[in-house]
């Protein structure tokens, strides 16, 4: 199984992408998703930069790839999707059926998770269209995945999210905005000030879940280390991990030990579990609500 | 494209109304709505699913709409997980079976399966497909043969209008009704504390999940164990969803997500009718639209007007103004909606 870093879904300053993608670049991944996938009106990474990001990751051995957008909608957004689309260096995840049409036929692509592909009627056809890869939506259990890899088409690759917040809503308004009483067209980018994203707790100060502009997160980290035995076995192909600007690389460490020593998860399943702060949650997989944490220590879930 | 008609011939603009219940969709056909859309259970589900006809009721409710010239059209608008492909693809065929005149759907999947067993039959793409550009419609048109898109609810008036003219599939917006706040089919908040969602079941948050208590602070709202909401004594309490509780965010506790309205864009017909919108929806099968047959007729009347002569449109505030109580005080403002900037 191969490790997959996924794109920066917060707004972070040219300087800090920078130099979060150097250390990247002397990481344990061996695939890195780059671009801007939750508001266009962000900027401090223009296309070139993009490109530039993926050269020297190439350099350093990785596979780049280029994400995009939701819910293109603007006749910019449109226009940055086709020059995605029409680039030949690097593989492209589609996250709107727009860009697997821009794609067109004979460009091998990635289907992202946006594409809502949640069964395998939906993954043939797909399958059809080029995907060479896709991206099982963050709800899927180890049962639905498991009837859906004995009915994949031959040659297409899994990859799912195995670490990091979960991205449970897309919005066509900003809500980090709208809690500084603006508009979206008006913003500030004030989504730059929050790194990490705006926390929403509930009235009895739980964590629940994190405002990233037009992009609703958990508050918990979905963490399944444990479980990557078991996906291994399920014939899975690439672990995603959502980035955060720490530790970055001891994640990696931690789920390539795992990949490595199947039978001896549990000395990274515990460094995991000291770097990773505040609740986590792995209910989904486990078939329960996404935010349950089911699995304990120790234990290899069914 | 399509051309842009003039003010003096507008195109005719079908009038659809979603429905739950075949009582609403009698409501809906006798007071002027030119297509009634609803969910289909299952032929032989055991129990009937609360927002969708049985067969029967379907069989019914096409033959009184079939008799006074009213298109109807079953809509299944969710993605299917694995072990409901099979139960969905009876329900198409129920669809076809009983003479529909079109099928609403999501899934690629599903359309890969109704548009080759039956290609006579027209697929209107869901709203919850989520599309949101002129590529995104040409893919589904180009591959399924989609004739009509159920725009999500989220496109200002200028965006429609560009979008119309640079695609030859006809639009149908939602003009009345509940919108969600969150992208149709981008949503999981509601899996994320309770394990359904309106994209892979069709039902948001189920009742079984909400939990409600009186405590010393209110009356509080929990979806399972998460707290959603508070109220005081006089406080209006709105139907419970992850998106709709109120939340402590940098200092401040208020609705970060809920706009906590119904959308109505009455005043706006002129202009989605010049745009070269081909339908209005409204859409009663998410939440209880009070007065659906009042609601129907209001749109119909000004649908008519606006055709016959859009620009004495001016009375229409007064019809607005009645929708407004109809909606027992729960509507926004038609222009905030579509003219917010986003």
């Amino acid at each position: 199984m191969k490790l997959a870093l996924g794109p920066i879904e917060y707004y972070w300053p040219r300087d800090t992408a920078f130099s979060f993608y150097r250390a990247v670049a002397r990481s344990p991944y061996d695939i890195v998703y780059l671009g801007e996938t939750v508001c266009s009106r962000r900027h401090e990474l223009d296309f070139d930069d993009w490109l530039d990001l993926a050269l020297m990751l190439t350099l350093a051995g990785k596979k780049a790839v280029l994400s995009t957008l939701p819910l293109a909608q603007s006749a910019s957004e449109l226009g940055l999707l086709r020059r995605i689309a029409e680039n030949d260096a690097y593989a492209v995840e589609a996250n709107d059926v727009g860009a697997v049409h821009m794609l067109g036929s004979g460009r091998p692509f990635i289907a992202g998770s946006g594409l809502n592909v949640y069964n395998s009627e939906s993954l043939a056809s797909f399958a059809t269209l080029g995907a060479a890869r896709w991206v099982a939506p963050i709800e899927i259990s180890r049962s639905t995945l498991s009837t859906l890899q004995r009915r994949r088409p031959p040659h297409l690759q899994t990859e799912l999210q195995v670490y990091g917040r979960l991205p449970l809503a897309h919005s066509f308004d900003c809500f980090t905005a709208r809690r500084f009483k603006l508009q979206k067209d008006n913003c500030g980018l004030r989504c730059i000030d929050f790194p990490e994203g705006l926390p929403a707790r509930t009235r009895e100060l739980k964590p629940f879940l994190v405002l990233n502009g037009t992009q609703t997160q958990s508050a918990s980290t979905c963490n399944l280390i444990r479980e990557a035995p078991a996906m291994a076995e399920l014939g899975v192909d690439v672990l995603r991990i959502a980035p955060t600007y720490a530790y970055v690389t001891e994640i990696a460490e931690c789920f390539k030990h795992a990949i490595d020593h199947p039978r001896d998860v549990e000395p990274a399943a515990r460094e995991l579990a000291r770097i990773t702060h505040g609740p986590t949650c792995d209910g989904y997989w486990h078939g329960a609500p996404g935010d349950e944490h089911v699995a304990t220590a120790g234990v290899f879930a069914d | 494209m399509r051309s842009h008609h003039n003010d003096r011939t507008l195109r005719h603009i079908e009038l659809v109304c979603g429905v739950s219940t075949l009582p609403s969709l009698r409501a809906a056909v006798d007071n002027g709505a030119s297509r009634v859309a609803f969910g289909l259970n299952h032929p032989k589900a055991g129990q009937k699913h609360f927002r969708a006809l049985s067969v029967s009721e379907a069989a019914c409710g096409i033959r009184h709409a079939h008799a006074q010239g009213v298109k109807t059209a079953v809509t299944l608008d969710f993605y299917p997980q694995e072990s409901a492909i099979a139960e969905c693809r009876d329900v198409i065929d129920a669809a076809s079976d009983l003479g529909v005149d079109a099928i609403e759907l999501a899934d690629v999947g599903l359309m890969q399966y109704a548009s080759s067993l039956y290609p006579s039959l027209p697929l209107h793409l869901s709203a919850r497909a989520a599309a949101a550009n002129c590529a995104a419609l040409e893919f589904y048109r180009k591959r399924f043969t989609v004739r009509r898109a159920i725009l999500p609810a989220m496109f200002t008036a200028d965006q429609i209008e560009h979008l119309a003219g640079t695609t030859p599939v006809d639009l149908e917006v939602h003009v009345y009704g509940e919108p969600c706040v969150m992208a149709e089919g981008r949503c999981a908040l509601s899996s994320y504390v309770t394990s359904s969602a309106r994209s892979t079941t069709g039902v948001c948050t189920p009742a079984s999940a909400v939990h409600w208590s009186k405590t010393r602070e209110g009356l509080e709202c929990r979806i399972n164990d998460v707290l959603v909401d508070r109220y005081g004594m006089h406080a209006k309490v709105v139907p419970p969803a992850p998106c709709s509780g109120c939340y402590e965010v940098a200092g401040r506790t208020y609705h970060p997500f809920d706009d906590a309205a119904r959308l109505d864009a009455i005043e706006l017909l002129p202009a989605l009718a010049r745009a070269g919108v081909a339908a209005v929806r409204v859409e009663g099968r998410r939440g209880h639209v009070p007065h659906l047959a009042q609601v129907t007729r209001i749109w119909r009347d000004a649908i008519d007007m606006c055709r016959r002569d859009p620009t004495r449109y001016g009375w229409v505030s007064e019809l607005a103004l009645v929708l407004r109580r109809l909606s027992e005080g729960r509507l926004q403002p038609a222009s905030a909606a579509y003219t917010r900037g986003r």
